[in-house]
C-alpha cells in the first residue's frame, strides 16, 4: 500500500478515530487504527468492540491500494508533530514508513486482516436528523447522565425516535434533561425498546459530526446503534438495562408558578451562592418572594452567602432547597442572552426549567429529614 | 484514663448463658463440620483443646470431637452488644465500639461521679455480670494502646491497670508482637536483630526503625514508649465507622469470605442507623496472609444507611476490585466513611419506593432485634455461612 496525503486532513480524521477508548481486552490489535486506501479515499477505522468508527478522507493520492495498521498513540503523534505538509504512507507488509521531505518514521506493522471489520452504513430503515441539532441535543443531555448507576441504564443518552421527531434524555436520578426536535423516519424506522447510547460513544459522535454537515442518518437496532454522517460511520453497543419511566418525573405544570429568568444573571447568582457550599452541605436555599429571588448558602464551617436577583413574581413566598451544581450544569449549556421559564411549586416538589426551543430540565430538591 | 472492655469468648459465652446445659462444656460457634464452615468463636473449655476462631470446623471437630457445634446468631449477639453499650453509656458518653464485643471508654470526666477509673472498671464488669450474666475483661491505662494490651493480659475475667508513670515498666517485658503494626513478619525481622521484648526494641534509635520499616517504623517507635494520643471518638461524632475481623487461620474460600463480608456489612449498617448517620463511601479492607493490606472504596451517589446499599457496594468491591486469584486472607474489614449527620438529603426521581421499602425493612429489623434480642427476622447471614452458599441481603 502506498498513499500520499495532506498531513492536516489525515490528522483531523485520525484524532476522531483516536477518540475511541483503548480496548481493555488483551487484543493488542485494537490499540491501532486501520487505514484502508481504495481509489482516492483513505478510510480510518478504530474500535474497542463496544463502539467503532469509520472515517473517510477523500482526495487522497493512492499509488497502491491496500491496508495498513498504525498505532493509535504514535501514529497520532507522528501526524501531529511532523513538519511536512504532505506525507507518504507506505507499507510492504512487514514494516510501515511514514515520510515527507524533512521527516521519516518507520514503524513495525501488524496484519491488517486481523483488525475487526467495521461495516459501512447499509441500513434501509433509519432516521434523518440535522447534525447541528443532534450535536446540540447531545451537549444538552449528556452532562446529566450517570455512568455509575447500577439500578437503571442511566449511563448514556436515551433516544426516542418517532415518525417526525427525536427525543434525547439524560438523567442521573436526581435531575433529568430532555431535548426534543425534528427528525424524519425512513422505512418505518422508530425506537421501541429503550435505546441508550453510552455517554462515551455519544460524545465521540458529537466530535465526529462536524457542524457544517447537513444531515446524519441514524439507525437503532436491538443492541446497538449505527450512525452515518457525510464522511463517517459510527456504531456503538447500547447500555444494557431498563430506562426508568422518565415522563413520570415531570410534575404537572398547570399547578406550578411560572417565573421568567434571564440565563446569564441567573447563572452568575447560582455560582456566587455555591461558593460557600461544601460536600456535606450542598444545598442552596432559593426563596421566591415578591419581586425577588434570594439565594442563600450555608457551609458548615466555611461561611454563608446571600445573593438577590429581581424577578417578575408577586405572591406567596416559595422556598426550595437545591443543589446549585445541578442548576449550573443546565444554565451553562444555554446562550446567556436567552431566558428560561422556571416552574416552582413548593419545597417538596421538583422544579422544571423550560427553554423556548423544546428543552426541559427537572431538578429534585434537597429536603430535611 | 481510658478503658478497653473486651467480652470474653463473646459468642460462645452468650450461647452458654442462654442454654445452661452447655455450661462448662466446650462450645464452638461457627461452621457445622460437614458443611465446610469455619469457627467463629470457641468457649474457654473448647480452647483448651486447641480450638480457636477462624479454624476450619473440620479441624475443630478433630481436636475436640465432644464439642458442641452451634450456628452463630449474629443478630442476637448484635442485640446483646447494644445492651452492653447501653451499660457503658451509664458511666460515660465517650464510648467508641470497635466491634460487637469490644469498646474504648474515656472515663476521665466520670471520676467525680463514680469513683476512680479502677472502680469504674470494676463496676462495669459487675453490672455486665449481674445484668447480662456475661464476663468481660477490662484494661485501664493512660491511652488506647496500653488499655487494649492490658485488657488482653489476664483474660478471662481480667482487670489490669496501668498507672501513669508505669507505662515503660508495663511494656518493657512484653514481646514485640504486642505492638500494633508488628505482625509475624515484623517479629521475625526483630528476632534476626536479637530483639524479643519491647524493652529491647526501645533501645533502637528512631532512624533505624524508620529506615527499616518506613512510616510504620515511626509508629512502632512511639508505641514502644507507650505514646498514643488518639482520642476516644464516640460514634455520633465519628467521620467513619468500620468493622473488621481477623481470621486466625487464613481464609481462601471466596464464599466463606463473602458471608463474613455480609456479617460485617450488617454490623456497620446497624451501627450507622443506631447513630442516626448516613455515609457516602463504602470501603473494603483486606489483609493477605503475607500482611499486605489493600483497601478499596466506592463513593455512592447519595449517602446511605441501608444495609442493602452498603452490601451492593461492598460485594462489588470484593468481586471486581480484588485479584481473581485471591491470596489467602487474614483480615477482612468494611467501613463507611463520609458520615454525615446533616439532615440534608437529595430527593430522587426514580427508585423512591425501593429505598423507602429497604429503609423500613432495616428499621423494623433493628427494632425487633433491640426489643427481643434475637433473630426473629434476619438476612440469614449466619445460616448461609455454614451452608457456604451465595450470601445476599
Amino acid at each position: 500500500m502506498k498513499l500520499i496525503c495532506e498531513r492536516e486532513r489525515l490528522l483531523q480524521a485520525f484524532q476522531i478515530a483516536a477518540g475511541v477508548p483503548v480496548a481493555r481486552t488483551p487484543k493488542s490489535i485494537l490499540e491501532n487504527v486501520k487505514l484502508e486506501a481504495i481509489a482516492d479515499v483513505a478510510t480510518l477505522m478504530a474500535t474497542d468492540l463496544e463502539m467503532g468508527v469509520r472515517i473517510d478522507v477523500p482526495g487522497i493520492q493512492v499509488e497502491a491500494g491496500g491496508s495498513v495498521i498504525l498505532p493509535i498513540k504514535r501514529g497520532g503523534m507522528i501526524l501531529r508533530e511532523s513538519p511536512d505538509e504532505k506525507l507518504t504512507i507506505e507499507s510492504d507488509g512487514t514494516s510501515t514508513r511514514v515520510y515527507g521531505q524533512r521527516s521519516e518514521f518507520q514503524l513495525p506493522t501488524e496484519n491488517p486482516d486481523e483488525f475487526p471489520n467495521i461495516p459501512a452504513f447499509q441500513e434501509e430503515s433509519y432516521h434523518e436528523v440535522s447534525a447541528r441539532f443532534f450535536r446540540e441535543m447531545v451537549r444538552r443531555t449528556v452532562f446529566a447522565t450517570d455512568a455509575e448507576s447500577s439500578h437503571y441504564a442511566l449511563g448514556g443518552v436515551l433516544l426516542e425516535l418517532a415518525e417526525d421527531s427525536i427525543i434525547g434524555v439524560g438523567t442521573d436520578g436526581r435531575r433529568l434533561a430532555v431535548q426534543q426536535g425534528p427528525g424524519t423516519s425512513f422505512g418505518g424506522h422508530k425506537t421501541v425498546e429503550s435505546t441508550v447510547i453510552p455517554s462515551k460513544a455519544v460524545q465521540l459522535i458529537e466530535r465526529a459530526i462536524a457542524d457544517n454537515e447537513d444531515n446524519i442518518q441514524l439507525a437503532a437496532r436491538e443492541n446497538s446503534v449505527v450512525l452515518k454522517s457525510r464522511h463517517s460511520t459510527i456504531f456503538s453497543r447500547l447500555v444494557e438495562g431498563r430506562y426508568p419511566r422518565w415522563r413520570d418525573v415531570f410534575p404537572s405544570r398547570g399547578e406550578m408558578v411560572k417565573i421568567e429568568m434571564p440565563v446569564g444573571p441567573f447563572l452568575a447568582a447560582v455560582r456566587q451562592a455555591a461558593i460557600v457550599t461544601s460536600d456535606e452541605r450542598r444545598g442552596v436555599d432559593f426563596t421566591f418572594s415578591d419581586g425577588k429571588l434570594t439565594l442563600a448558602g450555608h457551609g458548615a464551617d466555611i461561611g454563608e452567602s446571600r445573593v438577590e436577583l429581581p424577578i417578575a413574581y408577586q405572591g406567596q413566598e416559595i422556598p426550595v432547597k437545591l443543589d446549585p451544581r445541578y442548576l449550573a450544569d443546565f444554565l451553562r449549556v444555554l446562550d446567556p442572552e436567552t431566558a428560561i421559564t422556571l416552574h416552582v411549586r413548593n419545597a417538596q416538589s421538583a422544579i422544571i426549567c423550560d427553554t423556548t426551543d423544546n428543552y426541559s430540565y427537572v431538578i429534585m430538591p434537597l429536603f430535611r429529614e | 484514663m481510658i478503658l478497653h472492655v473486651d467480652m470474653d469468648a463473646f459468642y460462645a459465652s452468650v450461647e452458654q448463658r442462654d442454654r445452661p446445659e452447655l455450661g462448662g462444656r466446650p462450645v464452638i460457634v461457627g461452621g457445622i463440620p460437614r458443611e465446610r464452615g469455619v469457627v467463629a468463636a470457641a468457649s474457654y473449655e473448647a480452647r483448651r483443646f486447641g480450638v480457636h476462631s477462624a479454624m476450619p470446623a473440620a479441624t475443630a471437630v478433630r481436636l475436640c470431637p465432644q464439642g458442641v457445634f452451634l450456628r452463630p446468631r449474629i443478630d442476637h449477639y448484635a442485640a446483646i452488644s447494644g445492651q452492653i453499650q447501653e451499660i457503658f453509656r451509664r458511666f460515660t458518653p465517650l464510648v467508641e465500639p470497635l466491634s460487637l464485643d469490644e469498646a474504648f471508654l474515656d472515663v476521665r470526666g466520670s471520676v467525680r461521679l463514680f469513683g476512680s477509673e479502677e472502680e469504674i472498671a470494676r463496676r462495669i464488669k459487675s453490672v455486665i455480670r449481674e445484668e447480662l450474666r456475661l464476663v468481660a475483661s477490662v484494661g485501664v491505662a493512660p491511652n488506647k494502646f496500653l488499655a487494649k494490651i492490658a485488657s488482653d493480659l489476664e483474660k478471662p475475667d481480667g482487670l489490669v491497670v496501668v498507672r501513669s508513670g508505669q507505662e515503660q515498666a508495663f511494656l518493657d517485658p512484653l514481646p514485640v508482637g504486642r505492638l500494633w503494626g508488628v505482625g509475624k513478619v515484623g517479629c521475625r525481622a526483630f528476632e534476626s536483630l536479637g530483639i524479643r521484648t519491647i524493652g529491647q526494641l526501645r533501645a533502637l534509635p528512631r532512624e533505624t526503625l524508620v529506615n527499616r520499616f518506613g512510616a510504620p517504623g515511626e509508629q512502632i517507635w512511639r508505641l514502644a514508649r507507650g505514646i498514643d494520643d488518639r482520642p476516644v471518638v464516640p460514634e455520633h461524632q465519628a467521620k467513619s465507622l468500620s468493622h473488621e475481623t481477623t481470621f486466625e487461620c487464613d481464609v481462601s474460600d471466596r464464599q466463606v469470605l463473602r458471608s463474613w463480608l455480609l456479617d460485617l456489612v450488617e454490623q456497620v449498617g446497624r451501627r450507622v442507623r443506631a447513630c442516626g448517620l448516613k455515609g457516602r463511601t463504602v470501603g473494603l479492607k483486606v489483609r493477605y496472609s503475607d500482611f499486605r493490606t489493600v483497601t478499596r472504596a466506592e463513593t455512592l451517589g447519595e449517602p446511605t444507611d441501608l444495609t442493602s446499599e452498603i452490601w451492593r457496594a461492598a460485594v462489588g468491591l470484593f468481586e471486581n476490585r480484588l485479584p481473581a486469584a485471591l491470596p489467602p486472607v487474614r483480615l477482612l474489614g468494611v467501613s463507611l466513611t463520609g458520615l454525615d449527620a446533616s439532615a440534608e438529603r437529595q430527593a430522587l426521581l426514580f427508585n423512591r419506593e425501593e429505598r423507602t421499602r429497604q429503609s423500613r425493612l432495616d428499621r423494623v429489623t433493628d427494632q425487633i432485634q433491640d426489643r427481643f434480642g434475637q433473630s426473629a427476622i434476619g438476612r440469614a447471614a449466619a445460616i448461609r455461612r455454614e451452608h457456604n452458599k451465595e450470601a445476599e441481603p
